[in-house]
């Protein structure tokens, strides 16, 4: 027997294995000069706010209209709400500097990972829908339903990431007790109502803003009741609550696949933080995520 | 009869050994064709996956003309020999059994890349009588791995080629028995491709392999033989699509499975196998006639697959609602959005995607920056890479008896012990840039509250974080253990040779949970050992006989008939009702039979060789199991299908005709039929529920997957000083997709108002893949440099380059509709998922230039 060949080919076996590294290396994480989503080419050329695109497009908030911003204009606004539980779902809620809100509504899951609350953006706004989704002002594109409907629905997502740029501006948002506990300077403030103020806010001038409401309970919590059951919904796939102080154009709206939507509603009395969002003539809070449920002590 | 073939699967060899050819003549063209042979094998037809959906069985034969040549003619399309499972297929080493207890299946993994170690091989087909076992429905092979039954000599092979890989080289050495009655054998393969020279984009392949035998015979009567090997092969995987796919990429090999990462191509899905094995083999010649022959095999198999998950938007580009057909009905039939609106949307994405490649693969980016953004206010990575270990420890024995009583009657007797330990988890491979993970099961959250344990995948160690490398979702083991005895007689009586053989075994097995899953909380009532701890212990006792023999009536002619009655143990693979999450079997879990008959005539003249077989098989009893997203109950589910009965059967065809000295036409064909003979039970349990639900699945008629059905092939065959050149047309027809239970269960055909008037269901056709012609060539010379011979082959595969051949696929599991899951109502969707199974396509004209020299 050959015991060289014997001994190099174990040589050849013990090389190798050292030459072949693996191919699937550790991954540096990406160094990002700009955000990987969005349109970064959209330019600042003619920055609005809500009041003047409202202006410019006064249908903005006609049920079954859907109206198409021709006119070359820039949104710039904050995000206030998205889908970190999934109860506003497929859609995102903006504020601009003058307080002013609207729904934009897109086709996306987990938009919440790259548009925090607080993430500044800009909008081109020329080329998508504005219209009412039960009055709520609303951006987005058309969708008809099969009664012939049409109204401003979700925008497709590639649609989307070619509409915006992410600013690198992001404002700190704190509620009336954050800012007590924890203050942040020059940190943008929720506003707070206690009830007999909530009840004369003009719906159409506030409707979509984030906003909270102090001292309030729900009809029906005894510890078990839950936000949005599947059984409490029906045939539906959300749950309609409402408050003990209130009467019933004041609403709770949970979806039913939101990550909250089985936990026990407390039974005493909150400070309810939300998109207060409206349908038609009906206040309709859209809780954000479980930190916008406050127990007043 | 033992047969000392080599790779006779892959080879002609058995229609040449009747025809004048030199010796050296002949081994030079073996030499090439198992090369390609065997390269075709081992990388391309035979699924290397752990857990493949594909797989194919490598029957062979010594005696008939189809079954030696079917497997290396149809590689291409993955065919399977009469689309049996590979569990039918039953595989030795030196005579011990080393498919996986398992699952059944033998992964060709463990071999590959070391061609010049497993050319020597015994086969039988299914009613062949062998040296080493009675044969599954599906043949059986036997490795000889014994060191001094290697070629002697030295051996460097290189190839290029344009397909899984790009390079391959391998090198061995063989010593042959010295005068000391020592022998050695080893050989070194190594295969390569990065992600700009892998044929499919996105992928590439990293392997090396290494294989060492020595053997000592002590006298006549004693040998012992080592073999110990190795093959670490780390691979990125191609992902099937839909035709919508295909066409928006303008390319039958879009794979979906990887991204860019800072400027750099990144795969998803990539797949690190390594199993050492070693295998002690002890032959005792007792005498003249008698030997025994005795292996034990140790195998400790590493197998990781990773994959791109998430809790958020689904970041795979081919998801459905990021299809162009997601907006607009482009099926006409569904009730979907027909709007002038929803037609720009669909060409807006239909735009979006054919802008650059780059909007059709992963944006890795995007996942790193979502985590980073999520990160900082302390909630868990929404995107992140995980990896599915199927570890496993495999200890087998094997030993067999053998007796020539005299010269018309042998007698073989066998025992085979096997242990299997499955190590099962899962491990947090890549955060992609988060920095918080936890083990909880964020799909059941929206459906209790946070504080309950049903979200808990270890209720040991709840709410545990999880870190890079970490063990996460479940982690268990299946342990299973296995007794066979066996025996066959072969005898030769005036004009027939017969053999009968028999097997009766025992099968044990039991699951050992080593996380707690939440829904099976003891203090809710729950049994201790639901889920953490060892289940209890399923039992089986199961054998078979079967039955062969050949009627030699003169002229060369010959009849052959053969038949066979099985009871099989089923697999721990199929056996739990969910093994990620608890301890319980399913419920009528039983013994699969089989009943396979067979009938053949042979014909072998001067100028013609023909084989023509029919075959009969019913399987009743069977067990089968799945997962799968399931829309209509909004979950991951485990289904079980039990009381399954198919039905296989159809007719093969393997002619040869030596035209001239030289030139051989070849023509091979079979038409076969292998579907569900009767609807099946099913129950099933979803991954956020916990409860079983049963249903009937209405899959009569549904066909196995994956392989053509009929297939035809006409070759020319010719060979002159030493040039060999081959063309071989290739038909293939009637290739179905994987048919998708949860599209035919009871409550989702209701679902569905798939419903007759007279209250009977609509069954959905099983959506079906294009076959078609594909033209094969082979060119190859041997040279001699100094006085040793120097082979040159290239072999071109698809020469018409035939891109529209579908080679498998499946059904999508999702549902044409979205289901209210409190009133049971639905909402027809616009995107179709019924008219866009996924699919995989042939590869269009590739090659393999291959050289070797011996010396």
């Amino acid at each position: 027997m050959k015991i060289n060949n014997i001994l190099s080919l174990l040589a050849l076996i013990i090389c190798a294995s050292g030459f072949t590294s693996c191919m699937d290396k550790d991954w540096d994480a990406p160094t990002f000069e700009q955000p990987p989503y969005g349109n970064n080419d959209i330019q600042a050329t003619n920055v609005i706010n809500i009041a003047q695109l409202k202006q410019m497009y006064p249908k903005y908030a006609d049920n079954y209209t859907c109206t198409l911003m021709n006119k070359e204009a820039q949104l710039k606004v904050y995000i206030t709400g998205n889908d970190i539980s999934g109860n506003l779902y497929n859609a995102i809620s903006v504020q601009d500097e003058n307080g002013d809100a609207l729904i934009v509504a897109i086709s996306e899951n987990s938009i919440f990972g790259y548009l925090p609350v607080g993430q500044e953006i800009l909008i081109e706004t020329k080329g998508l829908y504005i219209g009412g989704y039960g009055n709520q002002p609303q951006i987005g594109q058309p969708f008809t339903n099969k009664s012939g409907n049409t109204y401003v629905s979700r925008i497709s997502s590639s649609i989307w990431q070619n509409s915006f740029k992410i600013l690198p501006t992001k404002k700190n948002i704190q509620t009336e007790s954050e800012q007590a506990q924890h203050p942040i300077d020059g940190a943008t403030i929720i506003p707070a109502y206690t009830i007999d103020q909530f009840k004369k806010l003009d719906i159409e001038k506030n409707c979509g803003k984030l906003m909270t409401l102090k001292g309030v309970s729900i009809k029906g919590a005894d510890g078990k009741k839950t936000w949005a059951n599947t059984e409490d919904a029906g045939s539906q796939t959300s749950v309609t609550l409402y408050f003990n102080e209130l009467s019933t154009s004041f609403e709770v709206y949970s979806s039913t696949y939101c990550k909250f939507a089985y936990e026990p509603i407390p039974t005493g009395k909150m400070n309810l933080t939300g998109i207060w969002k409206r349908y038609n003539k009906y206040w309709e809070l859209i809780i954000r995520d479980l930190n916008d449920i406050e127990l007043v002590k | 009869m033992e047969k000392k073939l080599l790779l006779a699967a892959f080879l002609s060899l058995p229609a040449a050994i009747g025809f004048a050819q030199n010796n050296a003549t002949k081994e030079a063209e073996k030499d090439m064709k198992q090369d390609n042979a065997a390269f075709t094998f081992t990388e391309q037809q035979l699924g290397e996956d752990d857990d493949m959906t594909q797989n194919v069985i490598m029957v062979n034969s010594n005696s008939n003309l189809y079954t030696s040549n079917v497997g290396y003619l149809w590689s291409p399309v993955r065919f399977k020999f009469r689309a049996y499972d590979s569990k039918y297929s039953e595989t030795y080493m030196n005579g011990v059994q080393v498919n996986n207890l398992e699952n059944g299946q033998f992964n060709f993994s463990t071999v590959g890349g070391m061609n010049d170690a497993t050319r020597n091989q015994d086969a039988a087909a299914p009613f062949e009588s062998n040296a080493f076992c009675m044969a599954g429905i599906g043949g059986s092979s036997n490795y000889d791995f014994r060191a001094s039954n290697f070629a002697v000599g030295q051996k460097v092979t290189l190839s290029a080629v344009n397909r899984n890989y790009s390079a391959r080289a391998m090198y061995s050495y063989g010593s042959g028995l010295n005068e000391k009655g020592w022998a050695f054998f080893g050989t070194i393969g190594y295969r390569w491709a990065d992600m700009n020279t892998a044929a499919v984009k996105g992928t590439f392949y990293n392997s090396i392999s290494g294989f060492l035998a020595v053997e000592k015979r002590f006298d006549d009567r004693h040998s012992l033989n080592l073999a110990v090997w190795g093959n670490h092969a780390e691979r990125a995987q191609q992902g099937a699509s839909t035709d919508e796919a295909y066409w928006l990429a303008n390319d039958r090999q879009y794979n979906p499975y990887w991204g860019y990462q800072n400027g750099e191509k990144r795969a998803s899905r990539i797949v690190n196998n390594f199993e050492p094995s070693a295998l002690l083999t002890w032959d005792y010649q007792i005498n003249d006639r008698m030997k025994l022959t005795t292996s034990a095999f140790i195998k400790y198999a590493l197998y990781s697959a990773t994959r791109l998950n998430y809790n958020g938007q689904n970041p795979a580009p081919d998801y459905w609602k990021n299809f162009p057909s997601y907006n607009y009905d482009v099926w006409g039939a569904t009730d979907g959005n027909k709007s002038q609106d929803d037609y720009l949307a669909w060409a807006e994405s239909r735009d979006y995607w054919m802008a650059s490649e780059r909007n059709r693969q992963i944006n890795f980016d995007k996942l790193y920056y979502t985590n980073q953004q999520v990160s900082t206010t302390g909630r868990d990575a929404i995107y992140w890479i995980e990896a599915k270990h199927n570890n496993h420890l495999a200890t087998n024995l094997g030993s067999t008896f053998d007796w020539s009583i005299n010269k018309s009657i042998k007698l073989q007797a066998g025992i085979q012990l096997a242990s299997n330990k499955g190590m099962h988890y899962t491990t947090m491979h890549d955060m992609l840039g988060g920095q918080y993970f936890h083990n909880v099961n964020t799909y059941a959250k929206g459906s209790y509250a946070s504080t309950a344990s049903e979200l808990q995948y270890d209720l040991n160690n709840p709410n545990g974080e999880v870190k890079e490398g970490d063990k996460m979702r479940y982690d268990y083991d299946i342990i299973t253990q296995n007794a066979k005895l066996w025996t066959a007689l072969v005898f030769d009586k005036g004009i027939t040779h017969s053999f009968a053989a028999a097997k009766i075994g025992g099968q044990q097995m039991w699951r050992d949970g080593h996380m707690l899953n939440g829904f099976y909380d003891p203090a809710k009532g729950w049994d201790k050992n639901a889920s953490y701890g060892k289940s209890k212990t399923a039992r089986f006792l199961d054998g078979g006989v079967k039955a062969g023999s050949t009627l030699n009536l003169g002229g060369g002619s010959a009849v052959t008939m053969g038949i066979g009655a099985e009871a099989r143990a089923p697999h721990a693979k199929v056996a739990f009702v969910s093994p990620e999450m608890n301890n319980n079997f399913v419920s009528n879990l039983k013994n699969e039979k089989i009943l396979s008959a067979e009938l053949g005539y042979a014909l072998n003249t001067k100028w013609m060789r023909m084989n023509l077989t029919g075959y009969l098989t019913h399987t009743y009893d069977g067990t089968e199991w799945e997962n799968f997203y399931f829309d209509d109950g909004n979950s991951f589910a485990y289904v079980s299908l039990t009381d399954v009965k198919k039905i296989y059967y159809g007719a093969e065809l393997g002619l040869k005709f030596k035209v001239t000295s030289n030139l051989d036409v070849n023509v091979i064909g079979t038409l076969a039929e292998a579907e569900y003979a009767d609807n099946t039970n099913i129950s099933y349990m979803l991954s956020t529920k916990g409860t079983v639900l049963t249903d009937v699945c209405h899959n009569k008629g549904m066909r196995e997957s994956g392989t053509p059905l009929a297939a035809a092939s006409v070759g020319l065959s010719y060979s002159i000083n030493r040039w060999y050149i081959d063309l071989n047309g290739n038909y293939y027809d009637r290739i179905y997709l994987s048919d998708s239970p949860s599209m035919r269960f009871g409550r989702s055909l209701a679902a569905a108002g798939l419903i007759e008037n007279d209250g009977s269901f609509i069954i959905p056709d099983q959506a079906k893949g294009k076959g078609g012609f594909m033209l094969d060539f082979s060119i190859g010379h041997q040279f001699r440099i100094a006085h040793r011979p120097l082979s040159v082959n290239l072999m071109i595969t698809n020469l018409l380059n035939n891109r529209n051949i579908c080679t498998g696929g499946y059904e999508q599991s999702r549902s044409d509709y979205s289901i209210n899951s409190t009133t049971g109502t639905t909402n027809q969707r616009t995107y179709s998922f019924s008219n866009n199974p996924k699919k995989f396509y042939a590869q269009g004209i590739n090659g393999m230039l291959n050289i070797n020299y011996r010396f």
